[in-house]
């Protein structure tokens, strides 16, 4: 922790030593709205850089994300998508004839 | 420590996270037990379908893909080394094993396939486009779940980048395809095996 947030500390302290609730409060919401600024902030900044990015790159990006965690999620669309669309030259393995022979 | 059914459904959920922590953990153990688990599993399954307990059963089912994990281990580690001069051999041993995963499911899914068929009173369900859909749609979801634990392998055990793993994948590919045409031409293997 910087000086600035142990001075902060210090101040909300001091507020809940003495009972100032209302003080107390005050120092919460600004406190607070600060960080929702900052976190706007950040997403402008964030959304900026995203929309300067090449399509190919965040397709990319969005994939990977995808495919880290619970990978299902885009695999079982692909594969059902890939065996509709080569439903013609799948039917023509014979797959009982493979599996019994 | 985590239990076994937390392991594998970690490997199912979260492969890369996982992968990563085995990596970083050096341990093999996991993986050599999946792979061996898979292959006993199928072999019995197949065993008990088929009823056949030949030596060539054995030798096909259970000896070639013992002898071929190790190999397969390193042509994969071999091909990252001529990508990429920092790897160690440990690290594909110790993830590798976890594609076996897929590939048991897949000799399952061929052993179920198989025992509807031969049942006589199933009628014409199994060449029905339904059934066909649903049985290549999860033949492909097996395979791109393996291609992806190899991406995940090669790019963390291998540290390879994208653009690097393109020609690799070109190249087990081929490898792969060599393999299976090999062991059907030799007919020790009747279908290519993901």
């Amino acid at each position: 922790m910087n000086e600035q947030g142990l001075q902060r500390l210090i101040e909300k302290t001091e507020l809940f030593r003495r009972k100032d609730r209302e003080a107390a409060a005050q120092w919460h919401n600004r406190i607070v709205s600060r960080m929702i600024d900052t976190a706007h902030r950040e997403t402008e900044r964030l959304e900026y850089h995203l929309s300067e990015l090449p399509l190919s790159v965040v397709i990319y990006q969005w994939v990977i994300v995808r495919l880290k965690s619970r990978p299902w999620r885009l695999l079982l669309p692909a594969s059902l998508l890939l065996s509709a669309l080569f439903h013609g030259v799948l039917a023509r393995v014979n797959l009982i004839q493979l599996l019994v022979r | 420590m985590q239990t076994w059914y937390r392991k594998a459904w970690r490997i199912i959920s979260q492969p890369y996270a996982f992968f990563e922590e085995t990596i970083n953990c050096g341990n093999t153990k996991a993986a050599t037990i999946t792979f061996v688990g898979a292959l006993l599993l199928v072999n019995l399954g197949w065993l008990a379908v088929t009823r056949e307990s030949s030596p060539a059963f054995w030798v096909c089912g259970f000896l070639l893909p013992l002898l071929s994990y190790p190999a397969a281990v390193f042509i994969i580690y071999l091909i990252c080394r001529i990508l990429v001069r920092e790897t160690k051999l440990r690290s594909f041993f110790a993830v590798w094993g976890f594609s076996f995963l897929p590939t048991g499911l897949f000799f399952l899914l061929n052993i179920v396939t198989h025992i509807l068929i031969t049942i006589p009173g199933f009628g014409r369900f199994p060449s029905s486009p339904v059934f066909m859909l649903i049985f290549w749609t999860l033949i492909i979801l097996i395979f791109l779940w393996k291609a992806l634990f190899l991406a995940i392998t090669l790019r963390l055990a291998g540290n390879l980048n994208f653009r690097q793993m393109i020609p690799a994948f070109i190249l087990l590919g081929l490898i792969a395809g060599g393999y299976w045409w090999v062991t059907s031409g030799l007919g020790w293997l009747k279908i290519p095996f993901i």
